[in-house]
């Protein structure tokens, strides 16, 4: 019955979106997810930040990056050179799904901090491209994501640039949910096969450690207060 | 294979020879036929199995030679060889002499290979 008190259509709109935003974003990150071509860049997004994670875990425990790989089907490969081995296995999934909630709560927080995350993202690319990029397939995707995250700033209105970084996060945090999985292939090949054999617990018990991991980070961003 | 080439000819042409005279005399009785098998295993015993060809036993002993002569001077350099090689003892001492000064090297190619994969 409150349809006859609102008189304003693009006030009762902008109501309906703060109420349901995230849900709008989530099921637009879903379809997005399935279409064919389009979602590949995103793929490589998702690729990019668990190698990138992989590397900087590196870099905290004390080694270094020697070279980030990513290939078109949306797998990498980080190299690293000393460092503690099980923080850095560890580190790929969670820290994709880290990266995914952390941009989506920095760029809802403040328009401001949306547009510097973003501009850090693109800086963060373009010295993977330089720095550890070694091969013409790794600077292209590098290429590629660094031009999205480049026109996400030159956004005029940075209304949009917060949606639009909210769905990016949202698309690296479902993709954070959904590729543990792969992992369970039989092959003993991967992070969660890595860390199996470093601390003897089976490898299903880290993809479900992922799994929930990504899957509090969803929960923690629908619970974010609507603005 | 000169041999059994020159074995072979002189004992077919013998036999060959032998019948054509017999033949002519067929008609008589039977008696001449016993005649010629009895001169056929006459022939056979007095005729030796192994024919020994002078010529292709020459020719092989002169391969013979030439070979023993081609293979004589490999044999002194492989002697003058083995006197030059170090002994055994000699070799262990210089190859951990060379592995102790390798080793900085080698610890330097470890640190650069020495990287993880993470996919």
């Amino acid at each position: 019955m409150s349809f006859f008190f609102l008189s304003n259509p693009s006030q009762e709109s902008s109501i309906f979106w703060q109420k349901y935003h995230f849900f709008i974003l989530l099921f637009a990150a879903v379809v997005f997810k399935q279409l064919p071509l389009v979602s590949i860049p995103f793929n490589w997004l998702e690729s990019y930040f668990h190698e990138i994670s992989h590397g900087i875990a590196a870099i905290f425990t004390g080694g270094n990056i020697v070279r980030i790989q990513l290939f078109a089907n949306g797998a990498g490969l980080c190299t690293t050179q000393g460092g503690i081995a099980f923080v850095i296995s560890f580190s790929g999934y969670a820290g994709a799904t880290l990266w995914g909630w952390g941009i989506y709560k920095l760029a809802g927080a403040h328009q401001r901090a949306a547009q510097v995350f973003s501009v850090l993202i693109f800086v963060l690319l373009v010295s993977s491209l330089v720095f550890w990029g070694r091969d013409l397939l790794t600077w292209f995707i590098l290429a590629i994501l660094a031009i999205i995250f480049l026109l996400t700033i030159k956004l005029q209105k940075i209304h949009y640039l917060q949606r639009l970084m909210q769905f990016f996060g949202l698309l690296i945090l479902l993709n954070s949910l959904s590729s543990p999985s792969n992992l369970l292939d039989g092959r003993h090949l991967g992070d969660g096969a890595a860390l199996a054999s470093m601390t003897f617990v089976p490898e299903i018990i880290w993809v479900l450690i992922w799994f929930s991991i990504a899957l509090l980070a969803l929960y923690s961003l629908y619970n974010t207060p609507k603005k | 294979m000169d041999i059994s080439n020159s074995f072979s000819s002189p004992v077919t042409s013998g036999i060959s020879n032998k019948p054509t005279a017999p033949i002519k005399n067929s008609d008589h009785t039977a008696e001449p036929v016993s005649q010629v098998e009895q001169d056929k295993a006459a022939s056979k015993q007095a005729q030796p199995s192994i024919v020994i060809d002078e010529q292709a036993i020459a020719l092989f002993k002169e391969s013979e030679a030439s070979q023993s002569t081609q293979t004589q001077p490999n044999k002194e350099h492989s002697s003058s060889a083995n006197q030059d090689q170090p002994s055994a003892k000699n070799e262990t001492a210089v190859a951990s002499y060379q592995a102790v000064g390798n080793l900085a090297q080698r610890e330097s190619v470890q640190q650069l290979f020495g990287v993880d994969l993470f996919a």
